[in-house]
């Protein structure tokens, strides 16, 4: 360190020190350098929120299988045993008559206004109106809770939301303990000449597949799709290793894919890449 | 890090993004692995934090600062932070613990141009519920920010907006028991039959009720069609669609006589707009969250998923951007907000809020934050080096480095404003009631040539006072190993030239990250509110008259301060400061003067022209202000008359680049850049302008910037602890 009294400007106080160079500490290399805002953490177990105190002894567990774990074991069985398919297409025809009854109802409010300004037609109550549209309001919110909640844990809907879980706790082996399944884990390399970083999110839980990938696209952009992707083993067969090349003129962004089974066609996880500028 | 000294760490700044680095980066667990040294332009900490005691030690605040219930991050650093300094038995503290430091504050008003009278104002208020837990609380999961999370709050935010909603012409609030039959259906197993019969069930109950249930039910749908291709998203889109309009078109005409209604429905109407936006923009499942309509102003955004002009201009979206300070170049008529971070701060702000939505402190924020992490700094080692305003970075000659080195920092240089006496460090803090404060100006007494300073005016706080009595350059290893730069934004083109010549995203970002300046008031009075007129609770009040759009009553730090008569009310006022055609040059050194003259010259006006809509009772039968309520801090004094005696109150133009507010203007916040990026392998930047997860100007996004930054040297602590930075 210099210090020194106003003076005329002394380049050598700011000249590089060369005997400093090879002591000079580095920072580590990042993990990575943006958030992940992955749309696999919106659905969630809601009361996560919440402290352990406010969870209380909850059965199944704090955290993302709080909500199922609340609904007892009905509803657990249905949503871990159920297929899927059914029930949702049945949800989806209701849906429309919701809809359809909605949308007969607004008519007949349209109607009713237009009749009560002067043609002796009973007058309309905006507060009882709004009252009841804000009851609604509270209670649709948990009507769609619930709907969630159903679909979040449904298994075939959950794979290809590519929902984040904790895996179940395995049941009990009897005379023994159960050994989970060893997951499936994905690494990532990077062929480039450009600052970038990649990752991927497997849905937890998932057994060994054999992954396919397509493309890694820009949301809502222009640019070319990265399309130099393969998947090979990992040395010692621990996995898998997704190779990402880069060419050279790809614009900054972030690219993405789903990262499908390839047996099944079902998705198990998305790959993503940030290039920056 | 490779080596096995002590890393020196030079932090630049002491706002609360590098006090965060500092505090992390000193962590007992550490066990001193890093050797920290922050350096401070002037004599106080806080940055656009920093708070002075002035005559009668009343509090001086840059503006006004209101930490929000779902400041996360900072109220675990705060709570960590006291309880470190009760565990030293640390002595004659009037706070002892983070709660007795703050209050919450539920109480919250906007103002609302009276549109039936075509004159004056209606006031909005309302009380918040208590949200559940305390800001800072553990959490069992390290991201609980989810669209589900947010469904359940919706209902009982809305109720309490709604609901809780009056106006002075109104009545009671309304209530409403809970549904019993709703309360023990909810207890159930959730089936699809389950829920699509209840469905049914309660829109035969009603008429316009239906209109949110329709598009919560459509944005079920949305869900439901992704996972089943063979429907189409287009479809979905279309009800949606054809039913907002419809019930718009039907409320539009229906709400026109009446104020009560419009404002309900006009927070309805902002909801369906989101719900809708989410849905068509398909940010369930893009990577990119909310950032993916970052581009878009917030209010194009929802001008474009159906939300009405009414609704637009509502006094409700009007406060969320006056409370944002959200007017690119303090220009009222260009309002800027993102539309992503708005929807993600809205969405953190009204569902995620614990305890209450406003938390307030019971002090200076220099008093209430900074003295206390001072302490605690200091105990654990930290140097602080008063006095000393940052000139340049500079960078190492690329010719030097090796092949594949990146580039770093090779000296800071300083322009050393005040030697202290004896050569030791500058004591900063001055005792009032028990509590560590900041003086507003620095103890000349402890200054070398300190008396001839005062007497020539230097402020050590102007960026225009380039005075200074030594020069100071750091070299890297000899002085320290890594740089944190705390500086806000706006000072780097004045300290970051070398970087900026050779770094185009460094460029950009300065081209892009806007600041604006800010203008603030406070006003100590001899009459208390209700005496004033005003007819509620002390409340925190915004949407009202520009430039001063935003009251906070902040009656409760007067035993805080040392009047021999304490005042009967204490109002803070503030809001953006619209900038010159041209910046000013360095050289101007008149410009803070003709500012502070500026605002001035704002505040008389507004207390002659606008308080009376909040205080009808401080004017006369003339209408005009009755000056005689300004308190004068020195009673022995001449008692001055009329408007010169609003000179006896306090107001700040923050005009300096490091003094600006951070914008989050459309289309900027990708040129953000995060701490945690090492194209300089020995700098980190931090601050609330960087790309720290939550990209508006506040404490929040300062103190995550921090930890990122404190990340980015040590590895710690864990992104996965940086709560909300991965939020979507």
């Amino acid at each position: 360190m210099t210090t020194r009294e106003p003076a005329p400007s002394d380049d050598t106080d700011a000249a590089p020190d060369a005997r400093a160079a090879p002591e000079r500490l580095r920072r580590p290399e990042p993990k990575r350098t943006a958030p992940i805002r992955n749309a696999g953490r919106y659905l969630r177990g809601a009361r996560s929120w919440e402290t352990d105190a406010d969870l209380g002894p909850a059965p199944g567990g704090a955290g993302a299988d709080a909500a199922r774990a609340r609904a007892g074991p009905a509803g657990q069985a249905a949503s871990d045993a159920a297929p899927c398919d059914d029930p949702v297409a049945r949800g989806v025809a209701l849906g429309y008559e919701v809809i359809e009854e909605h949308i007969r109802q607004g008519r007949e409010a349209a109607r009713g206004h237009s009749n009560g300004g002067g043609d002796g037609a009973e007058p309309v109550d905006l507060a009882e109106f709004l009252r009841r549209a804000l009851y609604l309001y509270q209670d649709a919110g948990s009507l769609v809770q619930d709907f969630i909640e159903y679909l979040a844990h449904a298994p075939a809907l959950e794979a290809a939301l590519n929902l984040r879980r904790p895996p179940a706790e395995p049941p009990p082996a009897p005379g023994g303990t159960a050994q989970p399944a060893a997951p499936q884990t994905i690494g990532v390399a990077l062929t480039t000449t450009r600052p970038a970083e990649a990752w991927t999110e497997l849905s937890p839980g998932a057994g060994p597949f054999t992954p396919a990938l397509d493309a890694l696209r820009q949301a809502g952009g222009d640019a070319p799709a990265i399309t130099d992707l393969r998947f090979a083993l990992r040395s010692g067969g621990n996995g898998q290793m997704l190779h990402i090349g880069i060419p050279a003129g790809q614009p900054p962004g972030i690219y993405s894919g789903v990262i499908l089974d390839a047996a099944s066609g079902l998705p198990r996880g998305t790959a993503c890449v940030r290039i920056g500028g | 890090m490779t080596g096995q000294r002590a890393a020196k760490v030079a932090i630049i700044g002491s706002g609360c993004a590098a006090m965060t680095a500092a505090f992390e980066l000193t962590r007992p667990e550490l066990a001193g692995r890093y050797q920290v040294t922050v350096y401070q332009t002037g004599w106080r900490l806080g940055g656009k934090g920093a708070s002075g005691r002035g005559p009668c030690q009343r509090i001086e605040e840059h503006g006004l600062h209101v930490w929000l219930g779902f400041y996360e991050n900072a109220f675990r650093l705060m709570r960590e932070c006291y309880a470190e300094l009760d565990a030293a038995g640390h002595p004659n503290r009037a706070f002892r613990s983070w709660r007795d430091a703050f209050y919450p504050e539920s109480y919250i008003g906007i103002a609302d141009p009276d549109r039936n009278r075509g004159s004056g104002h209606v006031i909005w208020t309302s009380y918040f519920p208590p949200g559940k837990g305390l800001p800072g609380d553990p959490l069992t999961s390290h991201n609980p920010f989810t669209l589900q999370g947010y469904l359940l709050r919706t209902g009982a935010l809305v109720r309490a907006l709604l609901l809780g909603l009056e106006t002075r012409r109104s009545g009671p609030a309304e209530t409403r028991q809970p549904d019993a039959e709703l309360e023990a259906a909810h207890s159930a197993p959730p089936t699809p039959e389950r829920v699509a019969e209840r469905s049914l069930r309660l829109l035969h109950q009603g008429i316009l009720f239906t209109a949110a249930g329709l598009v919560e039910a459509a944005t079920l749908l949305e869900l439901v069609l992704k996972a089943l291709p063979s429907y189409s998203d287009n479809l979905l889109l279309r009800f949606l669609t054809a039913f907002s309009a419809a019930v718009r078109n039907a409320f539009e005409e229906l709400i026109e006589r009446d104020d009560e209604s419009r404002v309900k429905w006009e927070i309805i109407d902002l909801v369906i707009a989101i719900v809708v936006g989410v849905i068509r923009f398909g940010l369930l499942t893009d990577p990119r969250g909310l950032s993916a309509i970052d581009d878009y102003e917030c209010r194009d955004w929802l001008r474009l998923n159906g939300a009405s002009e009414r609704a637009l201009d509502s006094a409700f979206v009007r406060g969320l951007y006056d409370l944002a300070l959200a007017y690119e170049a303090g220009d009222p008529a260009r309002p800027g907000l993102a539309a992503g971070q708005a929807i993600r701060g809205s969405l953190r702000m009204f569902f995620t809020y614990r305890g209450a939505l406003f938390w307030k402190m019971r002090a200076g924020m220099g008093d209430v934050i900074f003295a206390p992490l001072y302490e605690v700094l200091k105990a654990r080692g930290v140097r602080f080096e008063f006095f000393h305003r940052l000139e340049n970075v500079k960078l190492a000659d690329e010719a030097t480095l090796a092949p594949g080195e990146r580039p770093y920092v090779q000296a800071l240089e300083f322009a050393v404003q005040a030697k202290v006496r004896s050569g030791g460090e500058y004591q900063p803090l001055v005792d009032v009631h028990g509590v560590p404060s900041w003086p507003a100006a620095p103890d000349h007494g402890q200054l070398v040539n300190g008396a001839r300073m005062r007497r020539e005016g230097w402020d050590f706080e102007s960026h225009w006072d380039r005075r200074k009595v030594a020069d100071k350059t750091l070299k890297v290893t000899e002085d320290f190993d890594f740089v944190v730069l705390g500086v806000s934004v706006g000072a780097i083109p004045h300290v970051c030239k070398e970087i900026l010549a050779r770094d185009p995203r460094w460029r950009d970002m300065v081209a892009n990250v806007k600041t604006v300046a800010t203008q603030a008031f406070q006003v100590w009075l001899n009459r208390d509110a209700r005496q004033l007129g005003w007819p509620g609770d002390p409340v925190t009040l915004s949407g009202f008259v520009k430039p001063f759009d935003t009251w906070a009553d902040m009656t409760h730090v007067a035993p805080r301060e040392d009047w021999p008569t304490p005042p009967a009310s204490i109002a803070y006022f503030c809001n953006v400061l619209a900038d010159p055609q041209s910046p000013p040059a360095d050289e101007d050194t008149d410009y803070p003067a003709r500012r502070r003259a500026e605002v001035r010259e704002n505040a008389v006006r507004f207390l002659k022209q606008d308080i009376c809509h909040l205080w009808p009772e401080a004017v006369d039968g003339g209408g005009q202000f009755r000056w005689q309520l300004l308190m004068q801090p020195d009673e022995s004094a001449e008692q001055t008359a009329g408007e010169a005696r609003f000179d006896s109150q306090f107001w700040t133009a923050n005009a300096n680049p490091t003094d600006r507010y951070v914008l989050a203007l459309p289309g900027t916040l990708k040129y953000r850049i995060s701490p945690l990026d090492n194209s300089y392998d020995n700098l980190t930047i931090t601050g609330d302008w960087t790309d720290c997860g939550f990209n508006e100007g506040c404490v929040e996004a300062a103190v995550m910037s921090g930890k990122l930054a404190a990340h980015a040297i040590a590895g710690n602590p864990a992104l996965e602890d940086i709560i909300g930075y991965d939020h979507p």
